[in-house]
């Protein structure tokens, strides 16, 4: 079913729905795949126009939600071929970065003990191996404002929770296998929560409303409790 | 807002009791789930849709989902209304009153709307729509996000929703035979579009998962309707996570399937078998806890060729036009 598109045989365009197709291009997460989604999405965005009804861009995919009444499937998919076969992976946008800060411990971080476990070091260093780190923005979703970011040393690559926790915290800075995040808002989770960050990530009435998005850089800060209830944070 | 030239200022209903669950909705936000943000709308569009007809509107204006009944309202000023739906027994000042018909109350009247019989959503148009908070392009409330509607909540007591002080010189009414069927009857089949992970489980899989029935859980939700039936293991390991569509099939780690609807997570890592045909996620929004459906594959030609159908007999469907 996936048909090879361009140079490289890993992208394919599969059907994702009535009004929808799915580009996959492979199945890792690294920044050179991510450039190549970004790339795709822009170029689908000037090119297709209103005749896309939504854009979606993952670690290594990209949904494309089209209008059926503006454009049909075939010229859809001969479109979409023809502008995905000479995407590079060289990011020509500029690159944001930006640093957050993270009161780490284990009052705002009560999975610590289990992410030390899992990587056999003690707290300290699992503070001091998810800091001082540049991760990238793959995607937004989940939530509003939630941003999958990768990818956190191995020692660090905890699983999920089997069963999610009913209520996190907003802020707080999580991890899942080699993802890491942070909940803008409360909502339930079964990622390994290492701390909380008070600077807000979504805002309704803020343009754009995100903090983040794809492509950003972002580096962990780690402050003290003081410093966190400073900047606003709570507890 | 109407202009303030207008003879009198926009009136209000006053909620005497939400019912479980009543949300304003408009048609839902669009380009929106590249920062998080879900479709919202209606569970049911076709019967969303016929409701804003009825009131006169032009597709898509602010209207009330009413979640299995029990909304009672009392009008401030003259306002004119519409229920639509599977259904229900309403009355105005405790007399018996029609569906899918504009309904006049005067200052005063109370509705009642009582639970649905077979079904499980009403929706409630006034001419001009009623007046809700704007987030993202869309009235449409969606709790989970705190956005739209009222401060993105449910209706509660003593809410006050204003409504334009529009009317209609003629009430609407739709037949019965144009209405569509709301019973799932024994065993409704839903089109499936197979697709996304679909070709990694295999033709056995994909044959048992189309011979099987299920049953509609009761922890469903306008985020997903959980379908119940024989588990199936796919041993597909962990997917990279991707975005997901509203109609979306993914099947959980139990085995059991999930059709995402209308307030569908914008991302997650479930594999997916396959998208249902729109249409058919109107038709699931309506079956109550323990209905039994099965799934039936359909390609994406013959999808658009139902959605070609479908919003022509819409359109071309007439209501018929009484008198006051």
């Amino acid at each position: 079913m996936p048909k090879p598109a361009g140079p490289r045989d890993e992208v394919s365009i599969v059907t994702a729905g009535e009004n929808a197709v799915m580009v996959y291009f492979g199945d890792r997460i690294s920044p050179d795949v991510g450039d190549r989604v970004r790339q795709s999405a822009s170029r689908i965005r000037s090119t297709l126009g209103d005749s896309v009804l939504e854009l979606v861009p993952s670690y290594a995919s990209l949904l494309v939600v089209y209008d059926p009444w503006r454009i049909g499937r075939g010229t859809l998919r001969r479109t979409l071929n023809a502008l995905l076969a000479d995407v590079e992976a060289g990011d020509k946008g500029s690159i944001r970065r930006l640093d957050l800060p993270v009161y780490y411990g284990e009052e705002t971080g009560p999975d610590l003990p289990r992410v030390a476990a899992h990587g056999s070091i003690d707290t300290t260093a699992v503070i001091a191996l998810h800091s001082n780190r540049e991760y990238r923005v793959y995607a937004m979703g989940f939530a509003p404002g939630f941003a999958y970011m990768g990818s956190v040393p191995n020692a660090l690559a905890a699983p999920r929770h089997a069963s999610p926790r009913r209520q996190i915290p907003p802020g707080s800075v999580a991890i899942a296998g080699e993802q890491t995040a942070i909940y803008p808002q409360q909502s339930p989770g079964g990622w390994n929560i290492i701390g909380r960050c008070p600077v807000d990530l979504f805002h309704p009435d803020k343009s754009p409303p995100t903090l983040l998005e794809p492509g950003d850089r972002v580096i962990f800060r780690a402050i003290s409790r003081d410093e966190f209830l400073s900047l606003g944070g709570h507890l | 807002m109407r202009s303030a030239a207008s003879a009198s200022a926009p009136g209000f209903l006053e909620v005497i009791a939400p019912g479980p669950q009543s949300l304003l909705q408009d048609s839902g936000r669009r380009g929106q789930w590249h920062l998080g943000i879900t479709s919202a709308g209606p569970m049911d569009r076709l019967s969303f849709d016929w409701a804003n007809r009825l009131a006169g509107n032009p597709p898509g204006l602010t209207a009330l989902e009413v979640t299995f009944g029990g909304l009672r309202m009392v009008a401030h000023h003259s306002v004119q209304l519409v229920v639509t739906g599977p259904q229900a027994p309403i009355t105005v000042n405790q007399r018996p009153a029609s569906q899918w018909q504009l309904l006049a109350l005067k200052p005063g009247d109370r509705i009642d709307i009582g639970y649905t019989r077979e079904g499980c959503r009403l929706y409630v148009a006034v001419p001009g729509g009623f007046h809700a908070t704007s987030a993202f392009g869309s009235s449409s409330t969606v709790v989970r996000e705190g956005l739209g509607g009222l401060d993105g909540r449910p209706l509660l007591s003593g809410d006050r929703l204003k409504v334009a002080n529009e009317h209609r010189h003629r009430s609407f009414f739709l037949p019965l035979e144009l209405r569509p069927v709301y019973a799932p009857g024994d065993g409704a089949a839903l089109r499936v579009i197979p697709c996304l992970q679909a070709r990694m489980l295999g033709r056995s899989w994909r044959r048992k998962f189309f011979a099987a029935r299920y049953r509609v859980a009761s922890e469903s939700d306008r985020m997903g309707i959980r379908l119940e039936g024989e588990p199936l293991d796919h041993g597909i390991a962990r997917l990279l996570s991707e975005a997901v569509t509203p109609g979306a099939i993914q099947i959980t780690p139990d085995g059991q399937p999930i059709v995402m609807m209308r307030d569908h997570q914008t991302i997650g890592g479930y594999p997916k078998l396959g998208t249902l045909l729109s249409l058919d996620c109107d038709r699931l929004a309506q079956y109550p806890s323990g209905a039994e459906v099965c799934f039936i594959p359909i390609t994406p030609g013959r999808a658009l060729a139902l959605l070609r159908q479908t919003k022509r007999r819409f359109e071309t469907a007439s209501p018929i036009a009484l008198a006051w």
